[in-house]
C-alpha cells in the first residue's frame, strides 16, 4: 500500500517536472517573436501599409481564436472523462487550423502586401514563423488525435491533451499577437 | 508526451546499423524534398538543384538522419501510440543509436565534441601552416582560407565549446551528482545528440558549394553576397544550437525535479551550479540566434534587403553580438564550476566560500546579456560605448569570485597535483591572461587599436582553449574512473599536460604581440616584417595540436586498456562517487539519502548520506 | 609564517616587474603611434598595466606557491591539515577590491579619455585643414581631396595612395559604396579604416557616412614603418587581406608640391 502511494507521488512529480519543462519551452520559444517584433520596429517603426486587407486580416485571427476555445474545451472535455467529445475537438481544432491556414495562403497569394518594401519583408517573414508554428501545432494534433485511441486516456491521464492544447494555444496567441502588431500597430 | 507508452528495451535490434540507415534515410529525404522544391517551383529551366531545393533538402536530409538513426522508433512510434518491435541494444551498439540513457548520451556527446575537436582543430593547423610565411602558401586563393576560418569557428564554438562540458560532461555527470536515476526528457535528449553530426558534417561540407568568407559570425551584407557555402553554416548552426537548446531544457528541468532527498539548493553541487547557469543562458540566447539566422537565411534567399544599404546593417551586428557575448559565457561559467568542483576532493579541504562561488556563476550569467555591445566599439559614440564599458568592466568582479574560492581554498591546503589537479591550476593560469587582457580590451580607446587585431584571438582563445579545454580535459581525467572504471597514466598524463601548456602559452601569448605590432584578422597574407613572429606562433601551435592529439590517444588507450580503477580513487564527497564504475542503467539501488554537504572535509565532515549501504549495486556491470 | 613570505615575495616580484615594465616596456607597448589618439590608446595601456601587474604576479605567484610548497606528496587521499571555509578579511579585501579598481578602470583611464577623445567631435572643434574623403569599396580604398578637387590619388605605380601632412586637423569622411559598380553602386560590406600608426579604427558601414579625425605628430611612410598603411580590418570577401593602401604623412611642403602633381595628373 505505502510502495503504490509512492509510486503515485513519483508520478504526480513525473507530472509536474513535465509540466514545467514544456511551459519552459513555450516560454522560451517566445524570444524569436520578440526577435521579430523589434526588427520589424527597428526597419520600421510602426507604419502599416495602406493596402493591408483589414478585413481578411480580422477574419485569420477570429478563425485561430476560435479555434483557441475549441481545444482548450477538449482539455476539458477529458477532464470530464469524455474521450469521444475530445476527439471529436481535437479534430475540429485541426479543422479550424485548416481554415486558418487557407486563409493565410489565400491572403498570400493576393498580394494585397507590397513584398518589396519594409513592411512587406518584416510582415512575410512574420507571417511564415508563425504559419510554421501553426503547421508543427498542426502535426502535433492530429499526432494526438490518432495516439489519444490507443493510449487510454482518461480523466486522470491526459498529459498529451494538455501538451497539445498548450501548444496550441501558444501557437494560436502567437498568431493574435502577429496580427494585432501588423495590422493596428 | 510518450511516457505512456512503454518500450520494453530488448536484445533485438536494428538489422542495418543505425548509422548506416540514418546516411540512408538523410539521402532520401534530402532527394525527397530537393525533388518536391524543384518541381514547384514557378519558373521553367531552373536547375535540379538550387540554393531553395538545397535548404529545403535539407531539413528533409536531418529528419531522415534523425528517423534513420532510432528516432522512428524512439519517438515516432510511441508518439504515434505504436510500441516498436524493436528496442535499445544493451552492448556496445547502443553508443551507436539513438539512446535514452543519460550516461550513454554524455558519452555519445562528448565522442561527438572530441570528434569535432580534432576537426576543426586540423583546420586550424591549416590555418597555421598558411600563415607560417607572409605569402600564400598553403591555401591557393584566400576564400579558401576564410572558409577554414569559419568553419573553424563555428564548429568550435557551437559543437565544441558549447557542448563538450554541457551536452557531454552535464548529461553523464549532473543525473549522477543530484542522485538521480534519469532525466526527465530522455527521448528528446537521445534526438538532440544526433544534431551534432548533422550540425558539424553540414558546416564542415560547406565549402562543397563554394567558399564563403565571414568568418563564424556571418556579418551582413557580406554573407548574403558570399558564395552558396554560407548557407550550409546557417543550416549547420541550426542543427547545432537546437541540439543545445534541447540539452539545456533537459538538464534544468532534471536538476529542478529530479534532485534526490536532502540535495538542497545550498548543497548543489557546484558544476550542477554552471550547468543550471549555463542553461539558462542557453535557453535566453540560443533562440535568439536562431531566429537571426533563418533571418539572414531569408535575407540570402528571397532575397529580402534587412540588412543591407537600404535595410539596418548594424541590426544585424546586434542581433549576433546579443547572442554572442552570452556565447563565450556559456563556454566558460562551467568551466568555472569544474575548478571549484575539483579543487577541494584534490586538495582534501573544504571548499572556501562556496556560496560567492556561486554567487559569481549567478552574476555572471545576468550581466553577461549587458556587455555584448564592446564587440561593435568601432561603430559607436560615447553615450553608448560608456554604460557597454561599464558593464565589461564590471563583469570581472563575479568573475573574480571563481577566482577567490580557487585560490582560498588553495591555501595551506595538501594539494595533490595529479594530472586533473594539475590541469586545473593550468586553467586558472591561462584564464587569467584572457581575463586580464579582457580589462585591456574593454577600455575603448585601447579597444579600437587592438579590434579586430591578432590581441582579440589571442584574447578569446586564451579564455577558450586556456580556460574550457583545459577544464575539460582535467575534468575528463577526474571522471575517466568513474566513467571506465579504469585508470590513466599518471606519468603520460602530467607529461602531455605541462606539453600542451607551454605550447599554447607560447603560441597565444607571441600572438598577442602580434596584434599589438599592427597583424589583423582573417588574412591569409600579411606585410613581411610580421613573418618571423608568425612563424613561432605556427610552430608552437603545431606543438600544441600533436599535443592534443596525443591527450586524445592517451585517453582512448587508458579507456580500453588502463588498469582497473579504484571504486572512489580522488576521495570525492559527491553522490556519483557512491554508485559502481562505470554506473549501471539504473545508477543507485537506491535513491541517496542526503543528510550533508558535498564540500566538508577534516574533521567536521559527517556521512554524507543516511543509505550509504543500500545505494551501491550489488550486480557488477 | 606562511603569509609573510608570501607576502614578501609577492611585494618583491611587484616591485621588480613595475620596475621593468615602467622602464622597458610601457613606452613601446603598442610599438609605434604618432597620433594624439594613438597616445590616449598607449597611455591608458600603460595605466592598466601599472596597476593590474601586481594583481596578475598575485595569482599566478599563487598558484606556483601552491605547486611548489602546498603540493600532497602522494596522491592518496589524505585529509588537509587546515579547514576553513571562511576568511572575513580576505574575502572582504577581494570584493571591495575589485569592485573598487574596477570602478576606477571605468573612471580612469575610460571615462576621462572617451570625454578627451569625443570633444575632438565636437561641432564647435570642427575647423579642419584637411578634408579627406574615404571610399572603402571590394577591394580598394580610394581617396579623395574635395578642397583640391582630386577624385582619386595614386601614386607613381598606379596604386591608391594617401598623403597627409603632419601637425594639421586631419578630417576622414568613410563611406563603403562602389563607385565603379556596373549596375549597383549601393552594392558594399562593412570595411573597417585602421591605420595602426593611428592608433584607433573605425567601421565603415554602407549607408552610413561616419567621420574620424586626427593629428599626426610626426613624419612617417610605409617604408620608415609599416604600421603606417591604410588598413581594412573587418573581414570583407576574399579581397580583404589585400585591402590595404600605402600612406605618407609628410611636411607642409612636401604636401603642397604632392597636391601640385596629382592634380596635373588629373588635370585639374
Amino acid at each position: 500500500m505505502e510502495q503504490q502511494a509512492s509510486t503515485t507521488m513519483d508520478q504526480e512529480r513525473h507530472l509536474a517536472a513535465l509540466r514545467w519543462g514544456f511551459r519552459l519551452f513555450l516560454g522560451i520559444e517566445i524570444i524569436p517573436f520578440i526577435v521579430l517584433f523589434t526588427l520589424r520596429y527597428e526597419l520600421d517603426a510602426w507604419y502599416v501599409a495602406p493596402t493591408v486587407n483589414q478585413w481578411l486580416g480580422a477574419a485569420t485571427a477570429a478563425v485561430m481564436l476560435i479555434s483557441i476555445f475549441w481545444v482548450v474545451s477538449a482539455l476539458g472535455a477529458i477532464r470530464q472523462n469524455d474521450l469521444i467529445k475530445t476527439q471529436h475537438r481535437l479534430k475540429s481544432t485541426v479543422g479550424l487550423g485548416l481554415a486558418y491556414m487557407a486563409l493565410v495562403i489565400y491572403e498570400w497569394s493576393q498580394r494585397s502586401i507590397p513584398v518589396g518594401t519594409r513592411y512587406g519583408e518584416n510582415y512575410y517573414t512574420t507571417l511564415g514563423v508563425s504559419a510554421f508554428y501553426t503547421l508543427a501545432g498542426l502535426f502535433v494534433l492530429v499526432a494526438v488525435a490518432v495516439r489519444s485511441g490507443r493510449a487510454r486516456l482518461n480523466a486522470q491521464n491526459y498529459w498529451d491533451i494538455q501538451a497539445v492544447t498548450w501548444y496550441w494555444v501558444f501557437q494560436g496567441l502567437a498568431a493574435i499577437a502577429f496580427y494585432i502588431y501588423f495590422y493596428w500597430i | 508526451m510518450a511516457q505512456n507508452v512503454v518500450t520494453t528495451p530488448s536484445a533485438r535490434v536494428h538489422v542495418m546499423p543505425p548509422m548506416l540507415r540514418g546516411f540512408l534515410w538523410a539521402g532520401i529525404g534530402f532527394l525527397v524534398l530537393n525533388s518536391i522544391t524543384a518541381a514547384i517551383r514557378p519558373d521553367v529551366g531552373h536547375p535540379f538543384v538550387t540554393e531553395v531545393s538545397i535548404t529545403i533538402g535539407w531539413i528533409g536530409a536531418v529528419i531522415g538522419w534523425l528517423l534513420g538513426v532510432g528516432a522512428y522508433e524512439g519517438v515516432v512510434l510511441p508518439l504515434f501510440g505504436v510500441t516498436p518491435r524493436v528496442g535499445e541494444a544493451t552492448d556496445w551498439r547502443r553508443y551507436w543509436a539513438f539512446a535514452t540513457d543519460h550516461k550513454v548520451v554524455g558519452i555519445q556527446y562528448m565522442t561527438s565534441s572530441a570528434c569535432s575537436f580534432i576537426l576543426a582543430g586540423g583546420i586550424a593547423m591549416a590555418m597555421r601552416a598558411e600563415l607560417a610565411t607572409p605569402g600564400m602558401t598553403f591555401f591557393s586563393f584566400s576564400d579558401q582560407y576564410l572558409s577554414a576560418v569559419g568553419s573553424h569557428g563555428t564548429i568550435m564554438m557551437f559543437s565544441v565549446a558549447t557542448v563538450a562540458l554541457v551536452g557531454g560532461l552535464g548529461n553523464y555527470m549532473v543525473p549522477l551528482m543530484i542522485g538521480a536515476r534519469s532525466t526527465i526528457f530522455p527521448r528528446l535528449s537521445g534526438l538532440g545528440q544526433w544534431l551534432i553530426p548533422a550540425g558539424v558534417l553540414t558546416v564542415a561540407l560547406s565549402p562543397l558549394l563554394g567558399y564563403w568568407t565571414t568568418g563564424w559570425r556571418g556579418y551582413e551584407p557580406l554573407g548574403s553576397q558570399d558564395a552558396s557555402g554560407i548557407i550550409f553554416y546557417y543550416l549547420g548552426v541550426a542543427a547545432l544550437t537546437m541540439s543545445s537548446i534541447i540539452v539545456s531544457l533537459n538538464l534544468v528541468t532534471t536538476i529542478v525535479f529530479n534532485r534526490a532527498p536532502g540535495v538542497t539548493w545550498a548543497r548543489l553541487p557546484l558544476f550542477v551550479w554552471g550547468i543550471t547557469t549555463v542553461s539558462i543562458l542557453n535557453l535566453i540566447w540560443l533562440p535568439e540566434i536562431q531566429m537571426t539566422f533563418i533571418l539572414e537565411l531569408l535575407d540570402r534567399l528571397v532575397p529580402l534587403n534587412l540588412f543591407n544599404a537600404s535595410g539596418q546593417v548594424l541590426a544585424q551586428l546586434e542581433l549576433f553580438w546579443l547572442f554572442g557575448h552570452p556565447e563565450v559565457y556559456i563556454v566558460v561559467v562551467p568551466a568555472f564550476a569544474l575548478w571549484n568542483e575539483i579543487i577541494p576532493v584534490m586538495a582534501q579541504k573544504s571548499l572556501f566560500a562556496r556560496s560567492w562561488a556561486v554567487i559569481g556563476l549567478i552574476f555572471v550569467m545576468m550581466l553577461s546579456g549587458l556587455v555584448w555591445a564592446h564587440h561593435m566599439f568601432t561603430n559607436m559614440r560615447n553615450s553608448e560605448m560608456f554604460p557597454f564599458s561599464f558593464f565589461t568592466e564590471m563583469i570581472s568582479i563575479p568573475t573574480g569570485f571563481a577566482f577567490m574560492a580557487a585560490l582560498g581554498t588553495l591555501w595551506k591546503s595538501r594539494y595533490r597535483l595529479t594530472t586533473p589537479g594539475l590541469l586545473i591550476l593550468m586553467s586558472i593560469f591561462n584564464f587569467l591572461h584572457g581575463g586580464i587582457t579582457g580589462v585591456f580590451l574593454a577600455d575603448p580607446p585601447i579597444n579600437l587599436q587592438v579590434h579586430d587585431t591578432m590581441f582579440v584571438v589571442a584574447h578569446f582563445h586564451y579564455t577558450i582553449i586556456g580556460g574550457m579545454v583545459f577544464s575539460w580535459i582535467a575534468a575528463t581525467y577526474y571522471w575517466l574512473p568513474k566513467m571506465t572504471g579504469r585508470m590513466y597514466s599518471e606519468f603520460w598524463g602530467k607529461f602531455l599536460s605541462i606539453w600542451i601548456f607551454l605550447a599554447f602559452n607560447t603560441a597565444f601569448s607571441t600572438m598577442f604581440l602580434a596584434g599589438l605590432m599592427g597583424m589583423n584578422r582573417w588574412v591569409p597574407t600579411y606585410p613581411p616584417y610580421l613573418g618571423p613572429i608568425n612563424w613561432v606562433i605556427t610552430i608552437a601551435a603545431w606543438t600544441l595540436g600533436v599535443g592534443f592529439v596525443l591527450h586524445g590517444v592517451h585517453i582512448v588507450w587508458a579507456w580500453r586498456k588502463g588498469p582497473k580503477a579504484p571504486e572512489n580513487p580522488w576521495n570525492g564527497h559527491t553522490l556519483e562517487w557512491l554508485t559502481s564504475s562505470p554506473p549501471p542503467a539504473h545508477n543507485f539501488d537506491a535513491i541517496p539519502e542526503v543528510i550533508d554537504g558535498f564540500y566538508t572535509y577534516g574533521e567536521k565532515a559527517g556521512p554524507i548520506v543516511a543509505n550509504l549501504k543500500e545505494i551501491r549495486p550489488h550486480v557488477e556491470h | 609564517m606562511d603569509i609573510v613570505i608570501f607576502g614578501a615575495v609577492w611585494v618583491i616580484i611587484s616591485v621588480l616587474g613595475e620596475w621593468v615594465l615602467i622602464k622597458h616596456i610601457e613606452p613601446h607597448a603598442m610599438y609605434f603611434l604618432l597620433s594624439n589618439q594613438g597616445n590616449i590608446a598607449l597611455h591608458a595601456f600603460d595605466f592598466l598595466m601599472t596597476m593590474l601587474l601586481p594583481v596578475f604576479l598575485l595569482v599566478i605567484w599563487w598558484l606556483v606557491w601552491t605547486a611548489v610548497r602546498y603540493h600532497a606528496d602522494s596522491a592518496e587521499p589524505r585529509q588537509s591539515r587546515f579547514q576553513f571555509t571562511k576568511n572575513g578579511a580576505f574575502t572582504g579585501i577581494w570584493i571591495l577590491g575589485s569592485i573598487a579598481i574596477n570602478l576606477l578602470f571605468w573612471l580612469h583611464p575610460t571615462a576621462a579619455d572617451l570625454e578627451q577623445m569625443f570633444s575632438s567631435q565636437l561641432p564647435s572643434r570642427q575647423r579642419n585643414d584637411l578634408v579627406v574623403d574615404v571610399t572603402a569599396r571590394q577591394w580598394e580604398w580610394i581617396f579623395s581631396y574635395p578642397q583640391y578637387h582630386l577624385t582619386q590619388t595614386v601614386n607613381a605605380r598606379g596604386q591608391d595612395e594617401l598623403v597627409i601632412p603632419a601637425h594639421k586637423k586631419i578630417e576622414f569622411r568613410l563611406r563603403s559604396y562602389d563607385p565603379f559598380h556596373t549596375y549597383d553602386v549601393e552594392a558594399g560590406v562593412i570595411h573597417s579604416f585602421w591605420v595602426p600608426a593611428f592608433g584607433i579604427k573605425e567601421d565603415v558601414i554602407p549607408g552610413e557616412t561616419r567621420y574620424e579625425y586626427i593629428v599626426a605628430n610626426r613624419t612617417a611612410n610605409y617604408h620608415t614603418n609599416p604600421e603606417v598603411r591604410v588598413q581594412c580590418a573587418e573581414v570583407c570577401g576574399p579581397g580583404h587581406p589585400w585591402m590595404e593602401a600605402p600612406m605618407k604623412i609628410v611636411t607642409a611642403s612636401q604636401f603642397k608640391s604632392w597636391i601640385a602633381k596629382q592634380q596635373k595628373l588629373e588635370g585639374v
